[in-house]
């Protein structure tokens, strides 16, 4: 792995350090609701407009086809220039509808949609899981029948997150229910203003109204939509996923490498829980702050090396899955001591810059796209070889 | 060991609010705009036909003496119904209003007439405030004081718990009605008593994730034939135990302010690890405001803020 800084490099860095001093903006993010996605939606613009968006995507899709080495110090930059939190509402668009445009998408798909992405003209949701079709997600029996040049679909999904924002979702459906459970399913484009569609947002434990119930009543969608083949959505589905287990969470990491130092400097200033000296001073606080210092540092060295093999040309492997568990679960210690650092969590939501609810918002982190139970038995069966949990194969 | 060696007539008076509560609070109540504290609110003249709030206070203050074995109990039951934190602020504070001379006070309160609060030291000299009432009871490092307040006095902020009020004030510590040392019996009381509804919160959610598991399929399967899902319940199973142990100790005769804190902490513990392992049993589902698994982390969270975090246990724990 050669890390030697070019003159590319320095320049690159520069530059991006003087944009954000003077875009980044200065009010904070809305915790949720439409006004957090109108913050998103401007902001992203704005990066757009500077030509600050879509760095490492191809030149032919709009982007800058930049290596991964300069997207990488784009991140820090933003980091360090505290710059809006880069998991938001634009996330799926941005993460996994475009990714999977470029990999499977059709000509007349990707000039429509990839750039109406990246402009944040468009918002983009997953309509993947179901009631009984969450670890499971090939158990989906969201159906959808071929009628003419239409897909009608029947069925609900649900915990679409910001699918009440949304303009299109990534939708999963059942188009051979006779076939095994892998092979009936196909991935299309959805609109979620089409006539059959009914949303219906639930609360969550943060309390913010960020994930949605989708219900389709005889909703006709062109099968023009379809992205790959009718009855390969599986496939398909499954290079969006490795994608975000891979190096799209890149951006979030760094972020959590600053939040990591924010902490430190806090404990330097500020008394511990006990109030006696400064939380630093605290032998279990500061050891805490230690290891999480070492494991981000850890983690950044994880992502360095699959920027090295995604530069050699390999697809994201299981060991994408290495990389989200030790993130996910170290964002949840992480956020776990920040919340106790502030003393007064569990009282106050916004309390201390908005940490406690942080805490609770990372309770996200080892559910949503695949939860750590999963990533273990990815990890074991896939990456170590070790033999596979007895399931009964449903037609699979 | 708890449940092991409680008297009869213990059991019979837990028993009973056990199922009153069943009855008369379900947890859905906790979905109404007002969280649910009308309903609690409303049921506390029963609660009171039934021994609580003065269970185990003497009688010359309006209590009932039954023991402390039969206020564990009960309290044990408020954990697990998600009763309010305002239970814990009437009996504390009639406790030490009791303990502190001031047994007028105490009478009070226990009738019903002073509608006190729990609040916690925060930084800079402020307090936050669980829910609102016109009586503090200030749990701090330096010990157990009662601060009169009017509710317009208090600043509300967003919740952490929104099925609970939070509020800040300025307390000026000359201004208590009376104040105790840490060392005061009271505070064993409470340290016992957050012990209590903590065991009750780390049962519940044992009892919660033990059935999803059962009857949640994936795969083919319901989730707790996977190892990973049932190994976070056997450990939830085993945290459990040990909270249970520690309170049978708590509520012995002579238990000292070590056994106590002991209680309360590891009682703390299992109810904030069984609540997160419960969210994470429950998948999506887990992290909505419509499951109770994340009413029960932030009461957990809530509870052992009140007696001071880990860090306010320590020297407990450490002193002998
Ligand atoms: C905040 C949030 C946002 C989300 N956003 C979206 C979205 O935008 N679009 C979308 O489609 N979905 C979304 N999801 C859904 C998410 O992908 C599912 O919640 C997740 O895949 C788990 O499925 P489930 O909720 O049905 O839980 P279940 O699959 O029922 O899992 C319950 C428990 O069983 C365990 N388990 C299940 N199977 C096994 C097994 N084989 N071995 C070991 N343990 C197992 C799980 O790990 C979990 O602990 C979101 C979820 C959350 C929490």
């Amino acid at each position: 792995m050669e890390l030697r800084t070019t003159q590319e490099e320095r320049l690159f860095r520069e530059k991006a350090r003087t944009w954000l001093e003077e875009n980044v903006p200065k009010e904070p993010r809305p915790p949720h609701g439409r006004e957090a996605n109108d913050h998103d939606r401007a902001w992203q613009r704005r990066q757009f407009d500077g030509g600050w968006a879509g760095l490492s995507w191809p030149k032919e899709y709009g982007g800058r086809g930049l290596p991964l080495d300069l997207q990488l110090i784009w991140f820090e930059e933003y980091a360090r220039a505290e710059a809006p939190e880069a998991t938001n509402t634009l996330y799926v668009g941005l993460n996994h509808a475009a990714p999977t445009l470029i990999a499977s998408g059709t000509p007349e798909q990707q000039a429509f949609h990839l750039e109406k992405i990246l402009s944040a003209e468009n918002v983009w949701c997953q309509g993947f899981s179901e009631p009984g079709a969450g670890s499971d997600l090939a158990a989906l029996r969201t159906r959808a029948e071929i009628d003419g040049d239409d897909l009608v679909v029947n069925g609900s999904k649900i915990w679409t997150s910001n699918g009440h924002y949304s303009h299109y979702q990534e939708l999963l459906v059942r188009t051979d229910p006779d076939a095994p459970k892998h092979k009936g399913i196909t991935w299309v484009i959805g609109q979620m203003d089409l006539p059959g569609v009914d949303i219906r947002p639930i609360r969550n434990m943060a309390g913010g109204d960020h994930f949605c119930e989708v219900f389709y009543n005889d909703v006709r969608i062109p099968l023009s939509s379809v992205v790959g083949k009718v009855n390969d959505g599986w496939r398909v589905a499954m290079s969006t996923l490795g994608f975000e287990r891979g190096t799209a969470s890149m951006a979030h990491q760094i972020e959590l490498t600053q939040f990591v130092e924010n902490l430190i400097d806090y404990a330097r200033d500020n008394p511990g829980p006990d109030g006696r000296r400064m939380a630093i001073e605290d032998d279990t606080i500061r050891s805490r702050l230690a290891a999480a210092r070492a494991e981000t540092s850890a983690l950044k060295a994880i992502t360095l090396l699959s920027i090295s093999r995604a530069r050699r040309g390999d697809a994201p492997g299981p060991e994408g899955s290495i990389t989200r568990l030790f993130h996910t679960e170290l964002m949840q210690r992480v956020h776990r001591l920040a919340y106790d650092l502030t003393g007064s969590g569990g009282l106050e939501m916004e309390g201390h810059r908005g940490w406690s609810r942080q805490y609770l918002e990372q309770m996200r982190q080892t559910i949503a796209g695949g939860t750590s139970e999963i990533q273990r038995n990815i990890i074991g069966e896939r990456h170590l070889g070790l033999p596979r949990q007895p399931v009964i194969a449903k037609g699979a | 060991m708890f449940d092991k060696f409680i008297t009869e007539d213990a059991r019979e008076i837990v028993d009973t609010v056990a199922r009153a509560l069943q009855e008369a609070l379900p947890l859905d109540r906790l979905s109404r705009p007002d969280g649910g504290l009308a309903a609690e609110t409303g049921f506390w003249p029963e609660l009171l036909a039934l021994e609580w709030p003065g269970v185990d206070l003497p009688a010359a203050i309006g209590g009932s003496e039954a023991g402390a074995w039969t206020e564990t109990g009960i309290f044990r039951e408020f954990g697990r119904h998600l009763l309010s934190p305002g239970v814990l602020a009437v009996t504390l504070a009639a406790s030490v209003a009791q303990e502190g001379g001031l047994p007028d006070l105490a009478r009070d309160i226990l009738k019903g007439q002073v509608s006190p609060a729990l609040a916690v030291p925060l930084a800079n000299g402020w307090a936050g405030v669980i829910g609102t009432g016109d009586l503090l009871l200030l749990a701090g490092e330096g010990g157990l004081s009662l601060h009169r307040t009017r509710p317009e006095e208090l600043a509300t902020a967003w919740a952490f718990d929104d099925t609970l009020g939070a509020a800040r004030i300025r307390l000026d510590p000359a201004t208590a009605l009376t104040s105790l040392p840490p060392s005061a019996q009271s505070r064993l009381r409470l340290l016992r008593l957050v012990a209590a509804m903590q065991n009750g919160i780390a049962e519940a959610t044992l009892t919660l994730s033990r059935d999803h598991a059962a009857t949640r399929q994936q795969f083919g399967k319901p989730i707790g034939a996977f190892q990973a899902v049932k190994h976070l319940c056997a450990d939830m199973a085993v945290r459990t135990a040990a909270a249970g142990a520690l309170l049978g100790e708590a509520a012995l005769d002579g238990a000292d302010i070590s056994d106590c804190a002991a209680a309360a902490m590891t009682a703390s513990t299992a109810a904030r690890d069984n609540a997160s392992a419960t969210i994470q049993i429950f998948g999506g589902m887990g992290f909505t405001a419509e499951c109770p698994a994340q009413l029960y982390l932030k009461r957990a969270t809530l509870l052992e803020l009140v007696v001071g975090g880990k860090e306010g246990l320590q020297d407990e724990m450490l002193a002998a």
